[in-house]
């Protein structure tokens, strides 16, 4: 979108103004939820659900100091705990997926369709109805308490809807690239690792930053898989502060708004840094 | 290699293959395992297992606590004349039909707006991602309250043009269209992909359209959209498998029962209420698989259109 | 091989494809009971928040100092997946030693072979409850599948402030009627609050049934026990409430998601509610508003006629599927929460009012007023507990307060008629019984 012909400047100009007008009124739009939810976690429990919920007096970060320190562990723990189990699954599915998609998009081999459809069976199957064999399974295998029954599943490629993002984006990469390195007698690896991966920077991003959120926020799996509150993810220890049984009533609103805020920041941050690497990958090779 | 084929032609094609493969294809088909070799353990060790568990309970009366007893097609049979089951696939049918469109064209629009040079912009992606990160928080169901209950934001918004709006989040028929604008407010992900799509169109045949003298509308007409085909097709059918599964919002939001009156009955709602809830996971077994072949329908007929609009360059 | 048993099934399923070098889990190594040396170690599962897991770890501490033969560890999982887990854990045969268990759920697992009848084995003391309390964890055959943590009971609250504004007089529960009730509502409403919430489905129906010498289940729990023109009537008289200050179909809608905390009462948008008596103290404290609980209404005017009843607030059960020497330290754990003073001491209220009622008298001298208010009512209410208490909820009926959500919700949008509503639920109900 540079092309800098001097009589287009001007009107360039005005349309970047434009731009700029229609994508702040859209972010108020978008930001308006997470005001609300900091805006919250700064409120005492009672004035929470006030309908005046935009009102900024009596603000105090009480509701940080109890949240961090109200269950077994320090928030911290939690912290920790969901940091170990999404790196190891970051990698392993940067590593799992990248090598499969390749297989899948470029590579001959019999099978490669059948298998294909294999796959796009795993994402539609709901997956409440595998939780209990999923269990028995990994229980067995004596991996519930542990990150194993997180990340050694993806580092065997089981997350499907990444293979899938990555072939398509593998398919996007011109062949002739392909062709002129193998005259130039190089093999499926070394086009894998010096030309295909290179290209895909962006897939590799999306990849990274989706399996970081995905992760992240996850509560079905570590509900089930990880019993032992030293184990506990940030997801479990967020839906702790709540209990909505008839019975209860013990509920930390405030703490679960600033547990929330306090959660959600490594996400953001992880987000805002790593979506630079989305508009790279082909633009690093000739600038779009 | 072509498109990725509709499974009915999977075996035809791969039994036409000549037995006897040549040197270089008998070495790129070793390639092919060994880069295959983590999917195939991952199929055969950790997937395949629960899923044929789950496809055997499904002929069967299981209710976690007691063996499972096989009761052959009943429980198919009695999906025929459920008619909470009826709602919940005329509820989820109308939520894909209007939500996974509308949010996939407000995501390109917005990916293309944010994919420019332009200062800022890594910030301005952030903001639209944000939605998408508390979407599945349980503050959404106050949130949500909040803006579209009887005196809540929207309300007050149409009020200032005199119009007098319902309670859209209490109401049996409006309740619904909430849940599509929760969903289309969380257009983060497809967001997201096309826009690492966008920036991987090389950019030698802009170069090359420029050259020819072709302007915006033709460059977006002719190249961008083309080659954004693989990315779009991707996004569709993501998407529509997800809005098919749809789960989280609509239990958040009801308070996992599909009120008022079922209006937010999902398909996977139901199946969980009557797995988890009712101790029916034979039942709601039957129900994924039924699923399983509705969403696989969809998948192969996109699939099977794709071959005339999604363009690859291979 | 069409009906394996659910282990080898789920395990084959998998560990066949992993080489068969997968075997289930098999529990059950003996009889013999732990020493300090050698303790038995169990497993107690209880839904939590933060305040009633500091409660229980405290409580979970002093029994273990006090019993060097047994180890209790604990684990406390959101009530927002506490049922999908235990039931996925059951499902694995690896279910909490001491299991955390609601009313509703007593016999979907109890029938089911999950839970040890707490008779079975000694070491529970039960002469210090109520024989209707105990009655709350009981199948129909007298088998001791759970025994209550805490009792409350579903009634009216009324927001003292609220009246006081309005300037209608408090009207008093030992002897209201049904229209005492209808014209308190409509006399709030008119200072532009709601006045009454409907509570519709079974906590509030069963009292109804009651009064009309009606229950909510035939005798075998298979089908709905009840009249048609008793439902009718009951019906009718969410539509009076309607007319006299009930809140909007819009309203009760908009509420049935949200948590107690966001809920109009809460807000002091509304004068009286149903609810459990042991939800009021944080309602209280969120509206910062003096509130009261009061008795349900009477056709008669006389309180002992209302058909209340006790309702087990939260329960502890014991796993079948432990070995001998567990099932008996689990047995010994949850005798020292139900009669141990110093459990007592640690939980206090927040699982409801402890059945141990001489110790709680003891016990809990120091509690806020809210809390004593609700502790005063409950106990006080069992004078005016006339009906055998119901047991626990029959098989299958998980569904029903769903169907009445749903019917009542339609009928209150004017969506379908009385007659439509009353054939609608007594078919649902009857589908998803028998």
């Amino acid at each position: 979108m540079t092309d800098p012909s001097l009589t287009h400047r001007r009107r360039r100009r005005v349309q970047g103004v434009l731009k700029h007008v229609l994508l702040t009124a859209g972010a108020v739009l978008m930001l308006y939820p997470i005001l609300w939810m900091v805006i919250s976690s700064l409120r005492p429990d009672e004035l929470i659900f006030s309908r005046s919920a935009f009102s900024l007096s009596e603000l105090s970060f009480d509701n940080f100091r109890e949240g961090w320190n109200a269950l077994r562990h320090p928030f911290g723990h939690y912290l920790v705990n969901s940091t170990i189990i999404t790196a190891g699954s970051i990698i392993a599915n940067l590593i799992a997926c990248s090598m499969t998609a390749y297989a899948f998009a470029r590579i001959r081999f019999r099978g490669n369709r059948l298998f294909f459809a294999i796959m796009l069976i795993t994402i539609m199957l709901p997956v409440h109805v595998l939780l209990v064999p999923q269990y028995v399974l990994f229980n067995s295998l004596g991996w519930t308490n542990t990150p194993l029954p997180f990340i050694v599943p993806k580092l065997l490629a089981t997350d499907a809807f990444f293979i899938f993002l990555m072939v398509q984006f593998i398919r996007g990469i011109p062949r002739e690239l392909d062709e002129a390195a193998t005259i130039d007698g190089a093999g499926p690896f070394r086009i894998f690792t010096r030309i295909i991966l290179p290209l895909c920077v962006p897939a590799l991003a999306t990849t990274a930053i989706f399996t970081f959120i995905w992760t992240w926020n996850d509560f079905l799996g570590p509900l089930i898989f990880l019993t032992d509150s030293e184990s506990h993810t940030v997801q479990l220890a967020l839906r702790s502060f709540v209990d909505s049984s008839s019975s209860g009533g013990g509920s930390s609103w405030g703490a679960l708004f600033a547990m929330s805020v306090v959660s959600l920041l490594p996400v953001f941050l992880v987000f805002l840094f790593g979506q630079r690497f989305l508009i790279r990958g082909i633009a690093t090779t000739g600038g779009k | 290699m072509s498109a990725i084929g509709e499974l009915a032609q999977l075996r035809l094609r791969d039994g036409k293959r000549p037995r006897k493969l040549s040197r270089r294809a008998k070495s790129e088909e070793r390639a092919g395992y060994a880069f295959m070799t983590p999917w195939i353990l991952g199929i055969i060790v950790i997937t395949a297992g629960p899923m044929l568990a789950s496809l055997y309970l499904s002929f069967t009366d299981y209710s976690f606590l007691s063996s499972p007893e096989w009761v052959g097609l009943a429980n198919y049979q009695e999906l025929l004349v459920d008619t909470r089951f009826h709602q919940a696939i005329k509820v989820t049918f109308e939520y894909v039909v209007i939500s996974v469109p509308l949010q996939l064209i407000i995501a390109l629009l917005v990916a293309m707006l944010l994919d420019g040079g332009l200062r800022g912009m890594g910030l301005y992606r952030s903001a639209y991602y944000l939605p998408s990160l508390i979407g599945g928080s349980v503050a959404i169901a106050i949130l949500w309250r909040q803006v579209f209950g009887a005196d809540g934001l929207f309300n007050q918004f149409l009020a200032v043009f005199g119009i007098e709006g319902p309670s859209w989040i209490a109401h049996p028929d409006t309740a619904l269209g909430t849940l599509i604008v929760l969903n289309v407010w969380t257009f983060g992900a497809p967001m997201i992909i096309f826009l690492a799509g966008l920036r991987q169109i090389p950019t030698m045949y802009y170069e090359a359209a420029a050259v020819d003298g072709a302007g915006r509308l033709r460059r977006f007409w002719n190249i961008t959209i083309p080659m954004l085909t693989p990315i779009i097709f991707f996004n569709l059918i993501l998407q529509l498998i997800g809005a098919f599964q749809a789960f989280t919002q609509a239990f958040i939001i009801s308070g996992g029962s599909g009120a008022p009156s079922d209006s937010t009955l999902f398909y996977t709602l139901y199946l969980y209420l009557e797995g988890f809830g009712n101790f029916q996971m034979g039942y709601a077994s039957a129900m994924a698989w039924v699923l399983v072949v509705i969403i696989g329908a969809f998948t192969a007929l996109n699939f099977a259109v794709s071959k005339y609009w999604v363009f690859y360059d291979d | 091989m069409l009906t394996p048993t659910r282990r080898t099934l789920l395990a084959t399923g998998s560990a066949a494809l992993v080489g068969g070098a997968l075997a289930a889990c098999s529990s059950g190594d003996g009889g013999e009971t732990g020493t300090a040396e050698n303790p038995t170690t169990i497993l107690y599962g209880w839904w939590g928040s933060p305040e009633k897991d500091e409660a229980i770890f405290a409580a979970i501490d002093a029994f273990n100092a006090a019993n060097p033969d047994i180890v209790v560890e604990g684990e406390s999982t959101p009530w927002a997946g506490y049922w999908d887990k235990l039931a996925t854990m059951s499902a694995g045969g690896d279910a909490p030693d001491v299991i955390h268990m609601s009313e509703r759920y007593i016999l979907e697992y109890g029938e089911r072979g999950a839970l040890l009848d707490l008779r079975s084995v000694d070491g529970l003391d039960l002469g210090n409850l109520e024989e209707t309390v105990v009655a709350l964890g009981e199948s129909g055959d007298d088998t001791l599948y759970a025994v209550p943590a805490g009792l409350n009971a579903f009634v009216l609250g009324a927001n003292l402030d609220a009246f006081e504004q309005a300037g209608v007089e408090v009207p008093d529960d030992a002897t209201w009627t049904w229209e005492d009730y209808y014209a308190a509502s409509a006399a709030l409403a008119e200072t532009g609050i709601d006045g009454s919430g409907y509570g519709y489905g079974i906590e509030s129906f069963r009292p109804w049934l009651h009064q009309h010498g009606e229950t909510m289940y035939t005798e075998d729990g298979t089908a709905a026990g009840f009249t048609e023109a008793t439902l009718s009537s009951y019906l009718e008289h969410l539509l009076t409430l309607r007319e006299n200050g009930g809140q909007t179909a819009d309203q009760v809608s908009e509420g049935a998601g949200l948590p107690l905390e966001a809920s109009p009462f809460a807000n002091g948008e509304l004068g009286m509610t149903w609810l459990y008596s042991n939800q009021l103290g944080e309602q209280a404290s969120v509206a910062g508003a003096r509130m009261q609980l009061m008795r349900i209404p009477s056709q008669t005017g006389s309180a002992a006629e209302a058909g209340m009843y006790y309702k087990g607030s939260e329960f502890y059960s014991v796993s079948a599927e432990s070995d001998e020497a567990q099932q008996a330290a689990a047995v010994r754990f949850v005798d020292f929460m139900v009669n141990g003073a110093d459990a007592i001491e640690q939980v206090g209220m927040i699982m409801g009012v402890p059945p141990h009622t001489d110790l709680v008298e003891e016990t809990l001298t120091d509690l806020p007023e809210v809390e004593q208010h609700v502790l005063d009512f409950v106990t006080e209410l069992e004078e005016d507990l006339t009906v055998e208490s119901p047991g626990p909820s029959p098989i299958g009926s998980g569904n029903i307060q769903g169907i009445f959500d749903r019917e009542c919700l339609e009928l209150l949008y004017d969506r379908i008629t009385v007659e439509e509503a009353t054939s609608n639920i007594i078919t649902e109900i009857n589908s998803e019984l028998g």
